[in-house]
């Protein structure tokens, strides 16, 4: 699963600077006389994390600059990406299409993004595995899941 | 011994049974396949267990936990797959007999070794458990703190060759425990002025993402189906009295060193199942036939993950730190269904407490029937494809991250953690400390301060209790440790 040393140097570089932003960010918070503070506190936090952060880039950085590792699998990040993106954009319509009428699609992409041939049965699983999960938590659960506006 | 009697009365309880043979039965299934592992089973029943009350929730995810760690040793036989990482010393002898045609007696030897771990721990968790929270009564918030550092340095230093990124996911996780209104003071603290940051990320929607939708992305960017079912039939599973007494002393000491590896906070399963299989390997009557099939080989490692069930609860009840990456889960379960492991929940709980120590001991043979019966119907069950499962945990993610404040915004932030242990797995980035950092940062912030209060802001206060400065030297300790034993590794290429 580890791509490359490099990404390790970089993730350094990511956290110190994260660390350093946090430290600005919390500057105004108020200081009490006693006990530690809202700002104080993430602060303790951040400088432990830079030092990790500093640990990363030199431990990566013994014998040069690192390189290049294995190639990133592109159509693998892919796949899990637009997974993401597709659940991403899925949680975003679902106030308009509802649960009902939007899982089913999701369902079906999924199946077919992670390589099942047999349409009739992914069709089915959809519908299926949607009807049921609807049914289970609005009327067990009591959980009422969005039935859109378009209706 | 009568607050026992009443765990066993509030177990019977028809609602609770029934919800414990549920859990049990979901852990084996769950656990046998692979992919789904106990932490997301018990992800995946989050939105049910806030709904019930706390005792018959506990004792559902106890039956989910133990039924995991056994249900992960039927693929590892039949499918050279563990379903559990626990179960991966399972292959090494259950795979064999499975291709000399004894699946069966393979899976009634690993039903009955985890039964008999079960127990051994169990009974280990009533002995020990409420004397280790008598104890815990005694702490301060110095020791509060210190004990937060110190479970968070443990499960950071526990995440094998890469000790600096569990202290960095460890670290992030602290760091967003920070992201709300402050609970001392009352500011908003790195919110960017957003409402929805203002009330902090909440646990469920994190757990989801970090241990479920991740698993989701990562299987499919390689599209994983599953492995090919050895066994199409099992048959002969219960095991003869001949094996038994083969195998008994092979029980006993996996089941005693499981407990103790269960209780180690930061260690789990997947430690004990190697470590007895390896004593196994030294003194077992049929060591001869380690690796071609031999019995001891798969009691050893079964009895001992199974025992560490009831020894990862003893920290976790008691001190309100995870034995490991599953009771860190159900440690966020108890948070939201609104019980704080603890010292105190022995005191005010009790009737919590020992439902759970019944429930353990019921779920054990629940355990032992369901492996009895179910294994001659797991070639059926294994045969479901990931390929299909997968997309619906995806909407049972959705759902379950929905169903806590019915927002949306709860599904973003589940997805959004999802990316974000995707990446980490990717990297190498383990998210059991990240979880860890979000429950103990409040804990940890607190006690901190009140600390300081009592001390008049003397960050010595921190080393002069005794059980602290105890906590903080094992902590570094730790983590000293397995930099070393990392350091040794690489060398040693």
């Amino acid at each position: 699963m580890k791509e490359t040393k490099r990404v390790d140097f970089w993730t350094g570089i990511a956290l110190m600077a994260l660390s350093v932003l946090v430290w600005v960010l919390t500057a105004d918070l108020p200081i009490p006389k006693r006990g530690i503070g809202p700002g104080q506190y993430p602060r303790v936090i951040t400088t432990i994390m830079f030092l990790l952060g500093l640990v990363q880039v030199i431990t990566n950085l013994k014998g040069g600059f690192p390189k290049k590792g294995e190639p990133t699998n592109w159509l693998h990040l892919g796949r899990a990406l637009l997974l993401a993106l597709i659940a991403f954009v899925y949680v975003r319509m679902l106030k308009f299409f509802g649960f009902p009428l939007l899982t089913p699609f999701l369902i079906f992409g999924a199946i077919k993004l992670f390589g099942y041939k047999n349409t009739k049965v992914s069709i089915l699983v959809s519908l299926g595995a949607t009807a049921v999960i609807f049914l289970l938590f609005n009327v067990v659960f009591m959980v009422f899941l969005p039935l859109g506006k378009i209706f | 011994m009568s607050n026992l009697l009443h765990g066993f009365v509030l177990v019977f309880q028809p609602l609770t049974f029934a919800l414990m043979v549920f859990g049990t039965a979901m852990g084996v299934v769950i656990g046998a396949l692979p992919g789904l592992t106990a932490s997301m089973g018990i992800i995946l029943l989050l939105p049910l267990v806030y709904r019930l009350p706390a005792s018959v929730s506990l004792v559902m995810l106890c039956g989910l936990f133990c039924g995991g760690m056994f249900g992960g040793s039927i693929s590892a036989i039949l499918l050279k797959t563990p379903g559990t990482p626990s179960a991966s010393a399972t292959v090494l002898d259950g795979y064999p007999l499975c291709e000399q045609g004894k699946a069966g007696k393979a899976l009634g030897i690993a039903t009955v070794s985890s039964f008999f771990g079960g127990i051994v721990s169990t009974v280990c968790l009533i002995l020990i458990a409420p004397q280790l929270a008598k104890v815990a009564l005694k702490f301060q918030a110095a020791d509060y703190f210190s004990l937060a550092i110190f479970g968070l340095s443990i499960m950071a230093s526990s995440s094998g060759k890469n000790v600096i990124k569990g202290l960095i996911a460890g670290c992030i996780g602290l760091l967003a425990s920070c992201i709300g209104i402050d609970t001392i003071v009352g500011v908003n603290r790195l919110t960017f002025n957003n409402m929805y940051l203002a009330g902090g990320f909440t646990l469920l929607p994190v757990l989801i993402g970090i241990f479920a939708v991740s698993e989701v992305l990562t299987q499919v960017q390689e599209r994983s189906e599953g492995g090919k079912i050895m066994a199409q039939t099992v048959t002969n599973i219960l095991p003869s009295w001949i094996d038994i007494k083969l195998i008994l002393p092979t029980l006993v000491i996996g089941s005693i060193l499981g407990v103790f590896i269960g209780i180690v906070p930061g260690t789990g399963g997947a430690i004990a199942c190697f470590l007895a299989y390896n004593l196994a390997q030294k003194f077992a009557k049929d060591r001869h036939l380690f690796g071609k099939g031999a019995l001891s080989g798969i009691a050893a490692p079964e009895s001992a993950n199974n025992a560490t069930t009831g020894g990862a609860l003893i920290p976790m009840l008691c001190l309100g730190v995870p034995g490991d990456v599953v009771t860190s889960v159900m440690l966020g379960a108890l948070i939201l269904i609104g019980v704080r492991p603890g010292p105190l929940l022995f005191v005010e709980n009790v009737d919590i407490v020992y439902s759970i120590f019944a429930g353990m001991i019921v779920i054990q043979f629940l355990m032992l029937l369901f492996g009895l019966v179910s294994s001659r119907y797991a070639p059926a069950i294994l045969k479901v494809p990931n390929t299909l499962l997968m997309p619906i945990i995806l909407v049972l993610c959705v759902v379950g991250s929905f169903s806590l404040n019915n927002a949306l915004y709860d599904v973003t932030v589940a997805l959004a953690f999802g990316v974000i242990g995707y990446f980490m797995k990717r990297w190498g980035y383990p998210g059991a400390p990240l979880v860890l950092g979000i429950i103990l940062g409040p804990m940890a912030e607190e006690n901190l301060n009140r600390a300081l209060l009592v001390s008049n802001n003397n960050p010595a206060i921190l080393v002069q209790r005794p059980i602290s400065l105890t906590f903080l030297i094992l902590a570094v300790g730790s983590i000293a440790l397995s930099l070393y034993s990392a350091r040794k590794e690489e060398r040693q290429g």
